[in-house]
Protein backbone atom coordinates (compact mmCIF):
# COMPACT_ATOMS: atom_id res chain seq x y z
CA UNK A 1 0.00 0.00 0.00
CA UNK A 2 2.61 2.24 0.83
CA UNK A 3 5.15 1.61 -2.00
CA UNK A 4 2.04 1.99 -4.86
CA UNK A 5 1.18 5.35 -2.68
CA UNK A 6 4.51 6.65 -1.96
CA UNK A 7 6.45 5.30 -4.76
CA UNK A 8 8.84 3.27 -2.15
CA UNK A 9 9.19 -0.34 -1.96
CA UNK A 10 7.68 -1.36 1.02
CA UNK A 11 11.11 -2.80 2.72
CA UNK A 12 11.04 -0.59 5.50
CA UNK A 13 7.94 -2.71 6.27
CA UNK A 14 8.63 -5.92 4.93
CA UNK A 15 12.55 -6.65 6.53
CA UNK A 16 11.55 -5.59 10.65
CA UNK A 17 8.47 -8.05 9.82
CA UNK A 18 10.42 -11.05 8.68
CA UNK A 19 13.60 -10.54 11.18
CA UNK A 20 11.07 -9.71 13.94
CA UNK A 21 8.07 -11.96 13.60
CA UNK A 22 9.14 -14.59 10.95
CA UNK A 23 12.26 -14.66 12.77
CA UNK A 24 14.36 -14.67 9.66
CA UNK A 25 17.98 -13.64 9.86
CA UNK A 26 18.93 -10.39 8.04
CA UNK A 27 20.52 -11.57 4.88
CA UNK A 28 17.48 -14.17 4.18
CA UNK A 29 15.50 -10.58 5.27
CA UNK A 30 16.83 -8.44 3.24
CA UNK A 31 17.03 -10.90 -0.09
CA UNK A 32 13.25 -12.26 0.73
CA UNK A 33 11.87 -8.31 0.65
CA UNK A 34 13.34 -7.77 -2.84
CA UNK A 35 11.62 -10.63 -4.02
CA UNK A 36 8.71 -9.34 -2.64
CA UNK A 37 9.73 -5.91 -4.13
CA UNK A 38 9.93 -7.16 -7.41
CA UNK A 39 6.22 -7.67 -8.16
CA UNK A 40 5.31 -4.59 -6.09
CA UNK A 41 7.47 -2.73 -7.93
CA UNK A 42 5.68 -4.29 -11.04
CA UNK A 43 2.71 -3.69 -10.38
CA UNK A 44 2.72 -0.14 -9.39
CA UNK A 45 4.83 0.68 -12.69
CA UNK A 46 1.45 -0.69 -14.66
CA UNK A 47 -0.65 1.00 -12.68
CA UNK A 48 1.75 4.41 -13.05
CA UNK A 49 2.12 4.04 -16.45
CA UNK A 50 -1.10 4.05 -17.58
CA UNK A 51 -1.52 6.93 -16.41
CA UNK A 52 1.31 8.38 -18.20
CA UNK A 53 3.14 8.90 -15.17
CA UNK A 54 6.66 6.85 -16.06
CA UNK A 55 9.63 8.40 -18.22
CA UNK A 56 10.95 5.57 -19.14
CA UNK A 57 14.39 6.61 -20.32
CA UNK A 58 15.01 8.34 -17.01
CA UNK A 59 13.82 5.44 -14.91
CA UNK A 60 16.13 3.14 -16.84
CA UNK A 61 18.80 5.96 -16.56
CA UNK A 62 18.29 6.16 -12.68
CA UNK A 63 18.15 2.20 -12.60
CA UNK A 64 21.29 1.58 -13.99
CA UNK A 65 23.58 4.33 -11.53
CA UNK A 66 21.66 2.71 -8.79
CA UNK A 67 22.72 -0.57 -9.88
CA UNK A 68 26.17 0.24 -9.96
CA UNK A 69 26.01 2.16 -6.65
CA UNK A 70 23.86 -0.92 -5.24
CA UNK A 71 27.12 -3.15 -5.88
CA UNK A 72 29.42 -0.97 -4.68
CA UNK A 73 27.37 0.24 -1.60
CA UNK A 74 27.74 -3.73 -0.63
CA UNK A 75 30.85 -3.91 -0.50
CA UNK A 76 31.73 -0.67 1.21
CA UNK A 77 29.32 -1.93 4.36
CA UNK A 78 31.14 -3.99 5.86
CA UNK A 79 33.65 -1.03 6.52
CA UNK A 80 31.19 0.73 8.25
CA UNK A 81 29.61 0.58 11.53
CA UNK A 82 25.63 0.46 10.80
CA UNK A 83 24.62 1.77 13.36
CA UNK A 84 26.09 5.51 11.81
CA UNK A 85 25.12 4.38 9.11
CA UNK A 86 21.47 4.19 9.99
CA UNK A 87 22.21 7.97 12.26
CA UNK A 88 23.13 9.89 9.28
CA UNK A 89 21.21 7.99 6.63
CA UNK A 90 18.07 9.25 9.64
CA UNK A 91 19.47 12.62 9.85
CA UNK A 92 19.01 13.43 5.98
CA UNK A 93 15.54 11.87 5.47
CA UNK A 94 14.12 14.44 8.40
CA UNK A 95 16.65 17.24 5.78
CA UNK A 96 14.96 16.46 3.29
CA UNK A 97 11.48 16.11 4.76
CA UNK A 98 11.83 19.36 5.68
CA UNK A 99 12.94 20.30 2.47
CA UNK A 100 9.70 19.08 0.82
CA UNK A 101 7.42 20.91 2.90
CA UNK A 102 8.95 24.39 2.73
CA UNK A 103 8.90 23.85 -1.29
CA UNK B 1 22.94 17.87 -17.54
CA UNK B 2 19.99 16.30 -16.27
CA UNK B 3 20.79 12.92 -16.93
CA UNK B 4 24.11 13.55 -15.13
CA UNK B 5 22.40 14.71 -12.46
CA UNK B 6 19.62 11.39 -13.11
CA UNK B 7 22.83 9.12 -12.73
CA UNK B 8 23.95 10.50 -9.75
CA UNK B 9 20.33 10.08 -7.82
CA UNK B 10 20.74 6.40 -9.02
CA UNK B 11 24.83 5.88 -7.87
CA UNK B 12 23.21 7.79 -4.33
CA UNK B 13 20.06 5.36 -4.16
CA UNK B 14 21.93 2.47 -5.13
CA UNK B 15 24.95 3.04 -2.72
CA UNK B 16 22.62 3.55 0.03
CA UNK B 17 20.32 0.62 -0.81
CA UNK B 18 23.59 -1.30 -1.05
CA UNK B 19 25.30 -0.18 2.03
CA UNK B 20 21.98 0.18 4.54
CA UNK B 21 19.69 -2.31 2.79
CA UNK B 22 17.17 0.39 2.12
CA UNK B 23 15.65 0.90 -1.07
CA UNK B 24 16.06 3.59 -4.07
CA UNK B 25 12.69 5.08 -3.18
CA UNK B 26 13.52 7.08 -0.36
CA UNK B 27 16.67 8.56 -2.25
CA UNK B 28 15.21 8.67 -5.53
CA UNK B 29 11.57 10.55 -5.26
CA UNK B 30 13.30 13.19 -3.30
CA UNK B 31 15.89 13.60 -5.54
CA UNK B 32 13.57 13.89 -8.68
CA UNK B 33 11.25 16.65 -7.05
CA UNK B 34 14.45 18.65 -5.52
CA UNK B 35 16.82 18.22 -8.41
CA UNK B 36 15.33 17.72 -11.51
CA UNK B 37 11.86 19.41 -11.02
CA UNK B 38 10.10 16.31 -11.56
CA UNK B 39 5.96 15.88 -10.57
CA UNK B 40 5.32 13.96 -7.63
CA UNK B 41 3.70 11.52 -9.51
CA UNK B 42 5.51 11.19 -11.73
CA UNK B 43 8.92 11.14 -9.40
CA UNK B 44 7.11 7.86 -7.73
CA UNK B 45 5.88 6.46 -11.56
CA UNK B 46 9.62 6.39 -12.36
CA UNK B 47 10.72 4.98 -8.70
CA UNK B 48 8.86 2.13 -8.77
CA UNK B 49 10.17 1.71 -12.72
CA UNK B 50 13.55 2.24 -12.02
CA UNK B 51 13.28 -0.13 -8.59
CA UNK B 52 11.86 -3.02 -10.74
CA UNK B 53 15.18 -3.08 -12.19
CA UNK B 54 17.48 -2.84 -8.98
CA UNK B 55 14.99 -5.41 -7.70
CA UNK B 56 15.67 -7.76 -9.97
CA UNK B 57 19.25 -7.76 -10.36
CA UNK B 58 19.08 -7.94 -6.35
CA UNK B 59 16.89 -10.73 -6.09
CA UNK B 60 18.59 -12.45 -8.12
CA UNK B 61 21.86 -11.93 -6.61
CA UNK B 62 20.41 -13.35 -3.47
CA UNK B 63 18.71 -16.43 -4.80
CA UNK B 64 22.05 -17.50 -5.95
CA UNK B 65 23.48 -16.99 -3.04
CA UNK B 66 20.29 -18.66 -1.42
CA UNK B 67 19.05 -15.44 0.72
CA UNK B 68 15.99 -15.75 -0.70
CA UNK B 69 13.05 -17.37 1.36
CA UNK B 70 11.12 -18.74 -1.50
CA UNK B 71 8.16 -20.10 0.25
CA UNK B 72 7.69 -16.92 2.81
CA UNK B 73 8.23 -14.55 -0.48
CA UNK B 74 5.07 -16.33 -2.38
CA UNK B 75 2.93 -16.17 0.85
CA UNK B 76 3.26 -11.91 1.37
CA UNK B 77 3.61 -11.19 -2.27
CA UNK B 78 -0.35 -12.10 -2.86
CA UNK B 79 -1.32 -9.49 -0.17
CA UNK B 80 1.74 -6.93 -1.12
CA UNK B 81 0.73 -6.63 -4.76
CA UNK B 82 -2.78 -6.00 -3.93
CA UNK B 83 -2.16 -3.52 -1.42
CA UNK B 84 0.41 -1.86 -3.89
CA UNK B 85 -2.16 -1.74 -6.63
CA UNK B 86 -4.73 -0.09 -4.21
CA UNK B 87 -2.25 2.07 -3.10
CA UNK B 88 -0.99 3.63 -6.49
CA UNK B 89 -4.60 3.73 -7.68
CA UNK B 90 -5.31 6.21 -4.74
CA UNK B 91 -1.84 8.34 -5.25
CA UNK B 92 -3.93 9.29 -8.68
CA UNK B 93 -6.85 9.93 -6.62
CA UNK B 94 -4.90 12.98 -4.87
CA UNK B 95 -3.47 16.86 -5.53
CA UNK B 96 0.21 16.56 -6.14
CA UNK B 97 1.18 19.18 -3.52
CA UNK B 98 -1.07 16.86 -1.03
CA UNK B 99 1.38 13.52 -2.01
CA UNK B 100 4.39 15.74 -1.35
CA UNK B 101 3.03 16.43 1.88
CA UNK B 102 2.09 13.24 2.65
CA UNK B 103 5.42 11.63 1.00
CA UNK B 104 7.62 14.48 3.30
CA UNK B 105 5.68 13.49 6.51
CA UNK B 106 6.44 9.51 5.83
CA UNK B 107 10.26 10.28 5.36
CA UNK B 108 9.90 12.68 8.57
CA UNK B 109 8.69 9.38 10.42
CA UNK B 110 11.53 6.90 8.73
CA UNK B 111 14.23 9.59 9.83
CA UNK B 112 13.20 9.71 13.51
CA UNK B 113 13.10 5.79 13.31
CA UNK B 114 16.14 5.41 12.01
CA UNK B 115 18.16 8.23 14.46
CA UNK B 116 16.32 6.96 17.55
CA UNK B 117 15.67 3.11 17.43
CA UNK B 118 19.29 2.89 15.29
CA UNK B 119 20.68 0.75 18.38
CA UNK B 120 21.47 -3.16 18.68
CA UNK B 121 23.31 -3.42 15.20
CA UNK B 122 20.33 -4.49 13.73
CA UNK B 123 19.47 -3.84 9.68
CA UNK B 124 16.06 -2.22 9.17
CA UNK B 125 15.63 -1.64 5.16
CA UNK B 126 13.35 0.65 3.48
CA UNK B 127 12.13 -0.76 0.25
Amino acid sequence: MLAGFLGIGGGIILVPMMTGLLCLSQHRAHGTSLAVILPISAVGTVVYATRGDVDWPLAATIGVGSIAGAIVGARLMMRFSAHRLRQVFGLYTIAVAILLILR
Amino acid sequence: MDILVALAIGLTAGLLSGMLGIGGGTVAVPGMVLLLGTDQHAAQGVALAAMLLTAFVGASIHYRQKNVNLRMAMWIAPAAIGFSALGAWVAGLVEPEWLTRVFAIALLAIGIRMLFFARGGKFVGIG
